[in-house]
């Protein structure tokens, strides 16, 4: 079976097979949980790698068929949008889901190479499967309050993931993230009913198409605060990222390369979603400026809190904030060159920051701490490592001809041809301070010699043996990302095609709410239901 | 006790058959009470106020989409059989089924949050008594747990 055939399935059936096949792995993995006993962990590791082998496959099909410009659009239960769920997917989204799947497998294989630590054998597989069902969701889906729905599927997995290991760190971590990402998403939910009564309509292409006729009011705007504080939120932008460094050191390395990859970038995927398709039109535009400056401020806050940290995951969590600026600015800047430099920064950003969270893991494992005072001198005792380290370091920080400069290279472009100087200078600078960071954690944990004053007897990072006793799976999974931040690095005119493309439909949404709203045209107006919806929230 | 239920009949009766703007007035002060109160105590120190913080804010929303709906009574939203249009006034069903998912969500998390503070409560409890913050990070990164920056800011809820 190779890549066509997938992708030539009817539309209705692809579009939805990424999400069955993250559900039929959650599900697989909690019935080996509850009934494998002995062979439990073994089992889940294998169904964990096989569903996201298959949903990698799927992926890439769908990358290519969304590629001949195509929209899938598969109507939920047979009910036509607007007043069904669709789900679409469109080439932005098919891109997010094979990134995803992509992550999933790396991590997948990572956890092979360790020894079950607590979290795997409370079952944390059926928890990171589901995570990544209501990640493939949310990129997929076409309707705002499913859009929701599939967050909190993500969200509630995401919560017990960081909960599972129980240290006191860990709980501390989960409650504050628990309590902010329910607070989002009461503005979500809120802003989702207004924009309800205002449209009439939940399906995110009936709300653009009917926007941009001139359905504008004052309400809309206010819609438009809510649902972008609401994903600013779960994207860790300014002033709502404080969470983000405090929780994603807390769980397993794992968990948190994968949520490093997915999470935020699901809030940044939302972000584009809505500004791009549903308020999108002249009266958003002088909107944008303000996204400009929380992109900036981001970007600065985000590598300043890096500056000061002193362990090598808190330090890339404070990155992962600066580097959800640069996508930000992006989306703000909003010329067809700038969004797709945010796509291409947002898969090179996925790639390289969970490869980061890999290494990191590698060396938690291998010293028992990642404090940057207490460990060194890898890259004398693992020149592997340091290699696997220093090409996803460097992607990060710009450095030519690595992938991270290509994105940035974009994003520099489009502010020098819309004449946002501040901004540039901005981007800069923070690029400028993220080779500062890189090289802090290269320096203190590969290229000094181990501190002496640590104790061997330590049983910290006495134990590595038992703590990673296949570590050709780790090499394997670190390898696979930088492997791809290689590719990426020295072909990037074939990514850089696809992002234009991508950006291309991301501005004129016409194509995208033409493909949702055919299905409606195709079945007439016969369909229960309100005839002329925006009549029917006013009292 | 009947004179009792045919009274309480009598005020539900009486509040059922208020103007229905005044309803509305009802709603909106319900709605802003339960957000403020939420906020206050999503803005204290202790975990546990937060906890109801989220829930009376969760609250607020549901009640908030709920009027988003439109308030209508004694009418349903049903076509009749000849009929392609519904004829206004009627209070949108959509609205409400979309709390019905969010109340559901919304009571799981609730109950999640509870048992995360429990489990916090417990391991705190168990924990060996730090005299500071300094030693108390030493034990910590000596058992394995390499992530104690979060206890300093812990300490005080």
């Amino acid at each position: 079976m190779n890549l066509a055939t997938i992708g030539l399935l009817p539309d209705d059936v692809l579009a939805v097979l990424p999400i069955l096949i993250c559900f039929g792995a959650a599900l697989a993995c909690a019935l080996v949980h509850m009934l494998g006993g002995g062979s439990a962990i073994p089992g889940q590791r294998v169904i964990s790698i096989v569903g996201m082998a298959l949903l990698t496959l799927v992926a890439s099909a769908l990358v290519w068929a969304t590629d001949q410009d195509r929209i899938l659009v598969s109507e939920v239960s047979g009910w036509a949008p607007p007043w069904g769920i669709a789900i679409v997917i469109d080439r932005f989204g098919a891109a997010m889901v094979l990134i995803s799947a992509i992550i999933g497998l790396c991590a997948a294989i990572y956890m092979c190479a360790f020894a079950p630590d607590r979290a795997e054998r409370a079952g944390s597989h059926v928890f990171s499967n589901f995570m990544l069902f209501g990640v493939c969701g949310a990129f997929v889906t076409g309707d705002l309050f499913n859009l929701f729905v599939w967050f909190e599927i993500l969200l509630i997995s995401s919560f017990v993931l960081l909960a599972m290991l129980g240290t006191r760190a860990a709980l501390g971590g989960a409650f504050r993230y628990v309590v902010l990402n329910l607070i989002g998403s009461a503005i979500f939910l809120m802003g989702a009913g207004l924009l309800y009564n205002a449209t009439g309509t939940l399906n995110m292409a009936d709300v653009g198409a009917q926007i941009a006729h001139g359905g504008f009011t004052p309400l809309i705007m206010v819609v438009a605060a809510m649902l972008t504080i609401a994903f600013a939120a779960k994207a860790a932008l300014f002033p709502l990222y404080f969470w983000l460094p405090d929780s994603y050191h807390t769980p397993p390395p794992v968990v948190s390369a994968v949520f490093a990859g997915l999470l935020t970038k699901v809030g940044v995927y939302a972000l584009m979603r809505v500004w791009l398709l549903l308020f999108n039109g002249p009266a958003f535009a002088s909107w944008l400026v303000v996204l400009l400056w929380i992109a900036g401020l981001t970007m600065t806050l985000g590598v300043i809190g890096a500056a000061v940290q002193g362990n090598i995951r808190r330090i890339l969590g404070f990155h992962i904030i600066s580097q959800v600026g640069y996508m930000i600015m992006g989306l703000a800047i909003a010329t067809p060159l700038a969004i797709a430099g945010a796509v291409f920064y947002i898969i090179h950003h996925i790639i390289v920051k969970s490869a980061l969270f890999l290494i990191a893991g590698v060396i938690e494992a291998r010293k028992g701490t990642g404090e940057l005072a207490r460990i060194g001198g890898f890259a004398k005792t693992s020149p592997l490592w340091a290699i696997l380290f220093a090409v996803p370091a460097l992607s990060l920080a710009g450095i030519p001809p690595l992938s991270g400069f290509w994105a940035k290279f974009i994003l520099v472009r489009a502010s020098i041809d819309t004449a946002n100087w501040w901004i540039l200078a901005v981007a800069l600078a923070v690029s400028l301070a993220t080779i500062f960071s890189m090289a802090k954690i290269w320096n203190e944990a590969f290229w000094k010699n181990q501190p002496a004053n640590v104790s061997k007897a330590d049983p910290a990072h006495s134990n590595s043996a038992t703590a990673m006793p296949r570590p050709v799976f780790a090499v394997a999974a670190c390898a696979i990302a930088a492997g791809l931040t290689l590719i990426l690095s020295f072909s990037p005119e074939r990514m850089m095609q696809f992002a234009s493309r991508t950006a291309q439909q991301l501005v004129d949404p016409a194509q995208y709410i033409e493909a949702v709203l055919a299905a409606r045209a195709a079945r007439g107006t016969n369909k229960p239901g309100p005839e002329s919806p925006a009549g029917g929230g006013a009292p | 006790m009947t004179e009792f239920s045919a009274n309480l009949v009598n005020l539900t009766r009486a509040i059922a058959t208020q103007p229905v703007h005044e309803l509305h007035a009802i709603l909106a002060l319900t709605i802003g009470v339960l957000s403020a109160t939420g906020a206050w105590l999503l803005m204290q120190r202790s975990m546990f106020q937060s906890v109801i913080g989220v829930g009376l804010l969760g609250h607020a929303c549901n009640l908030f989409i709920f009027a988003v709906g439109g308030l209508t009574r004694w009418i349903t939203p049903i076509m009749g059989p000849e009929a392609t249009t519904l004829t206004p006034p009627y209070a949108d069903p959509l609205p409400q089924a979309l709390i019905l998912t969010a109340i559901v969500i919304g009571m799981g998390l609730q109950l999640f949050l509870t048992g995360l503070l429990a489990a916090l409560a417990y391991v705190r409890r168990h924990e060996v008594p730090a005299t500071s913050a300094r030693t108390e990070a030493d034990q910590m990164a000596a058992s394995g747990d390499a992530d104690v920056g979060d206890d300093l800011d812990e300490a005080r809820a």
